[in-house]
């Protein structure tokens, strides 16, 4: 019965908008506003499943490799600046200016280099992904207690244990912290550079439908990319609980809890 | 779910709890050292740079720093140079400051009530994860070209880190808290003065923080694709014809960007002077 009413709670509001929505716009004849009824008809038609071969899943690969790339250079870099403290303050001005420009000011450069099909966007977006995890996983790092550096230097501990028992332990919390902030703004390099580039996807095809005047499309896109960024937090969520259980609990036995 | 998993925004001490064992240690270094390290390590930066403009980029005539400092130095002297970093600056203020209107009060409204937390939970989770450049040709459509359109994205990209940080600088506040300034009777403005808005500062902070680099995101964004005057559209136009410049125009976005982060860590720093996070920083 709780659990119930926690749902109903949940789910009342976004139900009530989608009803108005379906309703206020039924008899649209705002071409830009297209009855929620032909968006959906549209969607179906369009993402089951053709489209979702074609442009889905293309996308989601691009994202898949660059982000990939972009967390595991992010937290190797990382767990090396965060280390060897002459290094990290050493590049610490070209880490900042690099994290501060926007992403998609990287794009014509980017482009410049690989053209714009698929490395060009996998690119982009790798280049946009890695600068919070790099920053997190160096802050983890620094967070690592220092009882534990001690701790290891007595046991003498080789440089591979450090980082397998003490220092990636220690900074996962942190670096996962970063690679959620680095999964929104994926999408987001991942939606622009298919609006620039060539080859289709996800944002390809939202941009096209808006200038071939097919506005279902055009909305059809724009949920999709909803749905899909959606989905990927959720995922993420998951993944993140799994990998940092035994965080969790920690926090939650220090402070007073049971688990 | 957003209420129950921390999202990253809201971890306003993690970088404070950084400096423990690293910062002190660089602090006691000898001046001669670090500036060294500096200049040793700006040597290796141009010395990559300059290797990648001959090899990779030579083609597609990537600039050498000589060419870039010498493109900057003829940018700067003209007027569309600083009209298109004027513009871009107008843009992402403008709708920095209408997310931050919108976004903070709702969500503490939001924050106040348990169930308002519940209804809204799914929309705002769902909002904050579309990529607001999808709304792009949307927005093109109904409000033309222009800021106004450039303002719309933005408003939509920066308004839910500062929802959602709101809500939570809310709904964090201890019940002690409320009772204890029940029980002595402290008159409603020394409650938001001494009680409830040091505790809602660090939450605040860093959601405007997350929404200035969105702002700047965005603006160069809708720039670009829109075709908005400003530094994106610089960039565009330039890309075709002088990579250079469309280099020094990037360098500028990530010096704006630069400025607008030390801004806010700087207003942070102020603000918070008493907060752990803050406390034993290098002023």
């Amino acid at each position: 019965m709780k659990l119930v009413r926690h749902v109903a709670w949940e789910i009342w509001l976004p139900i009530v908008l989608l009803v108005v929505w379906w309703f206020a716009s039924a008899d649209s004849m705002n071409t830009y506003f297209p009855p929620l009824h032909d968006i959906l008809e549209r969607s179906k038609e369009l993402w089951f499943w053709q489209g979702t071969r074609e442009d889905v899943l293309p996308s989601l690969r691009r994202l898949a490799v660059g982000y990939l790339i972009a967390v595991a250079a992010g937290t190797l870099v990382g767990l090396l600046l965060g280390g060897v403290h002459w290094l990290e303050s050493a590049t610490r001005p070209y880490v900042e200016f690099l994290r501060s420009t926007p992403g998609i000011a990287l794009m014509p450069l980017v482009s410049l280099v690989f053209g714009l099909g698929d490395l060009f966007k996998i690119v982009t977006i790798a280049l946009v992904c890695c600068w919070p995890v790099l920053l997190n996983s160096i802050d983890g790092v620094h967070s690592v207690e220092p009882q534990l550096r001690d701790v290891a230097t007595s046991y003498r501990l080789t440089t591979a244990e450090r980082v397998r028992f003490i220092l990636l332990p220690s900074a996962a919390p942190q670096i996962f912290a970063g690679a959620r902030t680095a999964l929104a703004i994926g999408v987001i390099a991942m939606t622009a550079s298919e609006m620039i580039g060539i080859g289709g996807g996800l944002g390809y095809f939202t941009l096209n439908a808006s200038t071939a005047f097919d506005y279902t499309g055009l909305w059809s896109g724009i949920i999709a990319l909803g749905v899909v960024g959606y989905i990927l937090n959720k995922l993420f969520a998951a993944v993140e609980r799994t990998v940092l259980a035994w965080h969790y609990g920690l926090v939650a036995h220090s402070q007073g809890g049971t688990r | 779910m957003s209420i129950s998993t921390t999202p990253a925004e809201s971890r306003p001490a993690s970088a404070g709890s950084a400096s423990r064992g690293g910062r002190q240690r660089l602090v006691a270094r000898p001046h001669l050292a670090t500036a060294g390290q500096r200049v040793g390590a700006l040597v290796v930066v141009l010395a990559l740079w300059l290797w990648f403009a001959r090899a990779k980029g030579a083609n597609a005539d990537f600039p050498t720093p000589v060419e870039a400092v010498r493109t900057f130095a003829h940018l700067v002297t003209t007027s569309a140079y600083w009209s298109g970093v004027g513009e871009t600056l107008l843009t992402a203020v403008m709708g920095f400051a209408i997310a931050a209107v919108i976004g903070i009060p709702l969500g503490m409204l939001i924050g106040i009530s348990r169930r308002a937390q519940l209804s809204t939970q799914f929309l705002v989770d769902f909002g904050r994860n579309i990529p607001v450049i999808a709304l792009l040709p949307l927005a093109i459509l109904v409000l033309h070209l222009g800021r106004t359109m450039a303002v719309f994205l933005i408003v939509f990209g920066a308004v839910w880190p500062l929802l959602v940080q709101a809500t939570y600088a809310v709904a964090q506040i201890t019940p002690q808290a409320r009772q204890v300034v029940r029980a002595f009777r402290i008159s409603p403005l020394e409650r938001i003065r001494f009680v409830y808005a040091p505790s809602m500062m660090p939450f605040l902070t860093t959601g405007l923080r997350v929404a200035a680099s969105i702002s700047l995101l965005v603006a160069v964004t809708a720039e670009y694709l829109g075709r908005v005057p400003g530094l994106g559209v610089a960039m565009r136009d330039s890309s075709d014809t002088d990579p250079h410049a469309t280099f020094v125009y990037m360098l500028t976005a990530g010096a704006i960007g630069l400025l607008l982060n030390i801004a806010l860590v700087a207003l942070q720093r102020r603000v918070l002077w008493w907060h752990p996070s803050q406390r034993g920083k290098v002023r």
